[in-house]
């Protein structure tokens, strides 16, 4: 995307003091939009490329502040019928958010610069030198928005910041190859081996995020393998073996990192209005150790950024 | 984990309750009673005697290092001499007031009614004061919590550091005592300074005689003891104590038992002349690192008893109780009394000064997890990984220690007060973050200044909000100001003139203390008083630095200008009036201004926009508090360092522009409002550095809180070994972490019984948070966690 003034992007958070997405101190950008569908995702105020509107019905008072700021008719005025919020009418400008005395609505996302960006990461230089630490990049899917992403490393780059990014691997090889070669850590999540659980639990297939395994392994040698741990979804020990068969013999990655799943993302959907996500289990303590214990025979590394 | 003894000490101190033991206060009474029409000095250091004398020795079970105060394991005493009214009007409710209780017996009670107070009555520093001091400063001054200096006259001052390196361990008391001997001798009494040194030096012959003859008795005690005891170890161990009570403070130490029984004597000694805060325990990994060397190799002592030792004192130095006022209790809550002890940091010649001693340091107050001593330690770039992730340890347990100091902006701030490149690299802390020298006389924290104040005085013709009454200057209208400039430069007129009247608040009191309360013993510890035969009280010190003028309410006050300059000036958005309206009633109806003034850019987020004022408004008191000198002719200092202050201040000032509500309490140091630095650690940290630290030679305090999850792990520490490292290559002087999850701090208010040990970070200091008061709890619970980030 690209307006007057250059390169912008759509970023729904910058977190400072970030210190579980890599080595360090870090400050992880979150860019927006997400071609997957993960019934378990806890960022699905990620999904979409444009802004979107958060609205916390159980902060609401139904005072219509925010009714006489909208100018797209997106909110019901009438005295003495419940305020209703119509999405259909809405265009995320985001004035009500401002109006709501409760903080019962929330903007998410917005279009930034490249070099607003930079500027909010480079705060932090001092720290990132300090701890070997650095700028993650997540989303959504930040090869997403390659265009942006690219110009996003290579100022990192410029000024020495370490770079890293979370990706779902799902994106095209080809666009991202000289993006990939410039990060130096690679986050990539396998949530199955299995093609047909895999599209039913994301949406899509897995057989492109598998062959990126390959490739960025390949390309790359800073690269940790992510999985989402979720308890009768993806836990199994026939997954997990065929996971690591299919990166022993054919990958050299730093490591496996593993996320038990936590239940995060349902509030989210609810202020979304929006449906879709399931409710899973997350994987006790022990089972946790169980898997890593099969990793571990594959003289794969359990890698923890706790 | 501790020794079985020391486990035990610890068990027994936490559930003792603090009591008054009026020993002290009788004995320096009748001494004064005695000694009528003789100088004030020589009066004062024959009650020193007297109380040496009298006081009962109490050497409690399975002790190692001995002496106490008084009768009880955790004793206060009074000090009539500086102040008795208070005592007198609360002490039947010493045991059951909100913040740090006492239990006191009828009969002494009535001893102290009958025999100590009639004595004083008209005597005291306090009545002496409230007498000298102007009209419209005292109008200011007095119990306003606006200017605060009442630790100057209602009790008395501290602030020193022993000096073991060169005089105490060097020479002993009895080398003192000689020297004073000597100089007597020579002088001929034909001149005014020699009559002083005269009076002077016989002071010194009493206090050195009176300190020998305490550890005496209490050798004589150790012996009568060990006569009774049948088990054979203790008894070996109680004949050893009575031979090292022999020996020291008398003589120099020789061994590291020696050295730190003979710090602890005079400790007490210090204590019991004169009662106050901020005796500091100076560079105690330094000092004592040869007598751990030497007993170490001549296979004297091992580790583990060094130890032992080490944590036998810290529970000494936490035994004994601040006995103070409920009014002074809400600044220094928590029978807090100061005592900082410092590690690490650079050797006199530049040198990294860790040693293993540092690290045992660190373990002790991990392992008895008491209160006191205030555990320093200074970082410089060259300071060992190890020692600072030793350092990550400790704050990871969450006792809110140790107060994490930058080295080198130490050295810059005592530089900036005179001190030589060496003695400026020799530095150690006083009370909790004012950067010392052992051979420094200064009142470190003179006046407590109230900068929300001076706005509100700024917004409203000089009036308070809560009484109504003309406290500032009477200038212009709120519907007067054409500009963000002019207010600001009113809020500055009304701040110099606050600083003005702390000013006078502190030469009359250094003019008063001269006259009337010596300090012969102290003059013993501090170098410079011994060689021109002048007590410290007079300048007596090698380096006189100026009094610390502390400013409270940085965040507040640059929160609430730069709300005026966006949404009044810039914006437009609101009239001065309207808002002057808000703050009036405390934003009731105005809940959409208040929401406008809350989303202003708030310090302690790395806004450049807000964060620059307040490095406007901390030059401008830096500069304008150094344009006042002190009684004897020194530079004042500002600070922005914190006592507990920050609420009682708070609760003076009304609504200000910044969103915050009427009497709720402002902020410490120079750290982030409570809840408003919801960036991050790392931005909070970046707004503090923005300050210029170094020239605030009064020192400067940053509270950063911390769930214990982010510490839980290696990873985790070496992170914050790495921020704090950051921290300082930003130029900034200190921080400390508090590491408590807020559930527990909700559990401990509910069931104190079951969190006795719970300590917390308050401000400057740490101290047992269950025993706060409601109030003080509910702050520390609302300063912001960055758990959820
Ligand atoms: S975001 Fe904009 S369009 Fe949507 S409801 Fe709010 S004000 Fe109306
Ligand atoms: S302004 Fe906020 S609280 Fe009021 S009706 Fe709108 S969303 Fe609800
Ligand atoms: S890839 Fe990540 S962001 Fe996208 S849907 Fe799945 S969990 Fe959510």
């Amino acid at each position: 995307m690209k307006d007057s003034n250059g390169i912008v992007g759509n970023v729904f958070q910058i977190q400072r003091w970030s210190v579980h997405d890599g080595d360090g101190v870090r400050s992880t950008v979150f860019l927006k939009g997400c071609p997957l569908r993960c019934k378990w995702c806890a960022n699905p105020e990620s999904w979409k490329p444009h802004p979107e509107i958060f609205y916390f019905r159980d902060r609401c008072t139904d005072c219509a502040q925010c009714s006489l700021v909208c100018n797209h008719q997106a909110i019901s005025k009438d005295e003495g019928v419940p305020h209703y919020f119509d999405r259909e009418k809405c265009c995320c400008c985001g004035d009500c958010c401002e109006a709501c005395p409760n903080g019962a609505k929330k903007k998410i996302g917005s279009l930034m610069r490249v070099e607003e960006v930079i500027k909010i990461l480079k705060r932090d230089s001092i720290f990132y030198r300090e701890s070997n630490g650095g700028v993650t990049f997540s989303g959504g899917e930040p090869f997403a928005q390659t265009e942006f992403l690219r110009e996003l490393v290579l100022a990192c780059k410029n000024f020495a910041i370490d770079t890293a990014i979370e990706t779902s691997g799902y994106f095209e090889w080809e666009e991202a190859e000289d993006i990939i070669k410039e990060l130096d850590t690679v986050f990539i999540d396998i949530k199955h081996m299995d093609e047909r659980i895999h599209k039913r639990l994301t949406g899509v297939s897995n057989r492109k995020i598998l062959e990126n395994v390959l490739r960025i392994s390949q390309n790359h040698h800073d690269v940790i393998i992510r999985v989402p741990l979720i308890r009768g979804v993806n836990d199994d020990r026939n997954n997990i073996e065929q996971m690591c068969q299919f990166l022993q013999e054919n990958t050299r990655i730093l490591g496996v990192e593993l996320l038990p799943y936590h239940s995060l993302g349902h509030s989210k959907m609810d202020a979304l209005d929006r449906e879709g996500l399931e409710i899973f289990n997350t994987p006790d303590a022990e089972q946790v150790e169980h898997i890593k214990k099969i990793i571990a025979k594959y003289k794969i590394q359990n890698i923890d950024f706790k | 984990m501790s020794s079985n003894r020391i486990e035990k000490f610890k068990e027994s101190y936490i559930h003792s309750k603090p009591s008054i033991s009026i020993h002290r206060a009788v004995a320096f009474t009748q001494s004064h009673q005695e000694t009528e029409g003789e100088s004030v000095i020589i009066r004062r250091a024959k009650a020193f005697h007297a109380v040496c004398n009298r006081i009962p020795i109490t050497i409690f079970e399975d002790e190692l290092i001995i002496g106490s105060i008084g009768e009880f394991l955790r004793s206060g005493i009074v000090c009539p001499e500086y102040s008795w009214k208070w005592v007198e009007q609360e002490m039947d409710s010493f045991s059951t007031r909100s913040q740090d209780q006492y239990q006191i017996d009828e009969e002494d009670k009535e001893i102290l009614r009958s025999e100590v107070f009639p004595y004083w009555r008209g005597k005291s520093l306090e009545e002496t004061f409230l007498l000298r001091i102007n009209d419209e400063t005292a109008k200011l001054l007095i119990d306003t919590g606006i200017i605060d200096n009442d630790s100057k006259w209602r009790s008395a001052v501290g602030e020193i550091t022993a000096d073991y390196q060169d005089i105490i361990f060097k020479k002993g008391f009895e080398e003192l005592k000689s020297h004073a001997v000597i100089r007597i001798q020579e002088l001929e009494p034909t001149t005014k300074e020699a009559l002083e040194k005269i009076d002077f030096y016989k002071a010194a012959v009493l206090v050195c005689d009176g300190i020998i003859t305490f550890a005496h008795r209490y050798s004589d005690k150790a012996l009568e003891l060990a006569k009774e005891e049948r088990d054979s170890k203790r008894k070996n161990e109680l004949l050893e104590v009575a031979r090292i009570c022999r020996k020291v403070p008398q003589y120099p130490p020789e061994t590291f038992h020696e050295a730190i029984q003979m710090v602890w004597f005079t400790q007490l000694g210090s204590i019991l002349s004169e009662n106050s805060l901020a005796l500091n325990l100076g560079r105690f990994d330094q000092y004592m690192y040869p007598f751990f060397t030497h007993d170490v190799k001549a296979g004297i002592i091992n580790e583990a008893q060094a130890q032992e030792l080490i944590e036998s004192l810290w529970l000494k130095l936490s035994e004994w109780v601040w006995a103070i006022s409920s009014n002074t209790a809400q600044f220094f809550a928590g029978y807090n009394s100061f005592q900082n002890l410092t590690i690490g940091g650079r050797t006199r010649d530049g040198k990294d000064a860790t040693n293993e001693l540092s690290y045992m340091c660190l373990k002790a107050t991990e392992n008895v997890k008491t209160h006191q001593p205030g555990l320093s330690v200074r970082i410089h770039p060259d300071s060992p990984d190890e020692f600072l992730l030793a350092v990550c340890d400790l704050i990871s347990v969450g006792t809110g220690f140790p107060a994490v100091h930058n080295d080198r902006v130490g050295s810059q701030m005592l530089l900036a007060a005179g001190l030589s490149p060496e003695d400026a690299r020799d530095w150690s802390n006083c009370g909790c973050v004012v950067p010392h020298f052992r051979k420094v006389g200064e009142w470190t924290s003179a006046v407590n200044l109230n900068l929300a104040a001076a706005l509100e005085y700024a917004l409203n013709s000089g009036k308070s909000r809560i009484s109504g009454k003309v406290m500032g200057l009477v200038e212009k209208k709120i519907t007067a100001f054409k500009s963000y400039d002019e207010v600001k430069e009113a809020f500055l007129r009304q701040l110099s003139h606050l600083i003005k009247h702390s000013v006078i608040g502190t030469v009359t009191a250094q003019q008063i203390h001269a006259e009337m309360v010596p300090r012969p013993y102290l003059s013993m510890l501090v170098d410079g008083c011994m060689d021109k035969g002048v007590d410290l009280s007079k300048g007596g010190a090698k380096y006189n630095v100026g009094p610390v003028i502390t400013g409270i309410g940085v965040a507040d006050v640059a929160n609430s200008l730069v709300v005026i300059k966006k949404l009044i000036f810039e914006e437009k958005k609101y009239i001065l009036e309207e808002l002057g309206k808000a703050l009036a009633v405390n934003w009731k109806g105005y809940e959409g201004m208040r929401k406008d003034a809350l989303a202003c850019p708030k310090y302690g987020n790395d806004e450049d926009e807000v964060d620059r004022i307040a490095v406007e408004i901390t030059d401008f008191y830096n500069k304008e508090i150094k344009s006042y000198k002190d009684y004897f002719g020194s530079s004042f200092n500002s600070a922005f360092m914190g006592i507990s202050n920050y609420i009682p201040a708070g609760s003076i000032i009304g609504a200000t522009p910044d969103g915050r509500k009427s009497m709720t309490p402002l902020t410490e140091g120079v750290s982030p409002h409570a809840g408003t630095d919801l960036t991050s650690p790392t931005a909070a940290m970046r707004s503090a550095a923005k300050i210029n630290h170094d020239v605030h030679s009064g020192g400067t305090l940053l509270n950063v809180k911390f769930s214990p999850d982010l510490l839980k792990t290696q990873r985790n520490k070496k992170n914050l070994a790495s921020i704090i490292r950051a921290y300082f290559s930003l130029g900034a002087f200190h921080v400390q972490f508090n590491v408590i999850s807020t559930e527990i701090l909700r559990k401990a208010q509910e069931q104190p019984n079951d969190y006795k040990d719970l300590l917390v970070r308050v401000a400057g200091y740490s101290t047992q948070f269950v025993n706060l008061s409601k109030e003080a709890q509910d702050a520390i619970i609302e300063r912001t966690t960055y758990e959820s980030l």
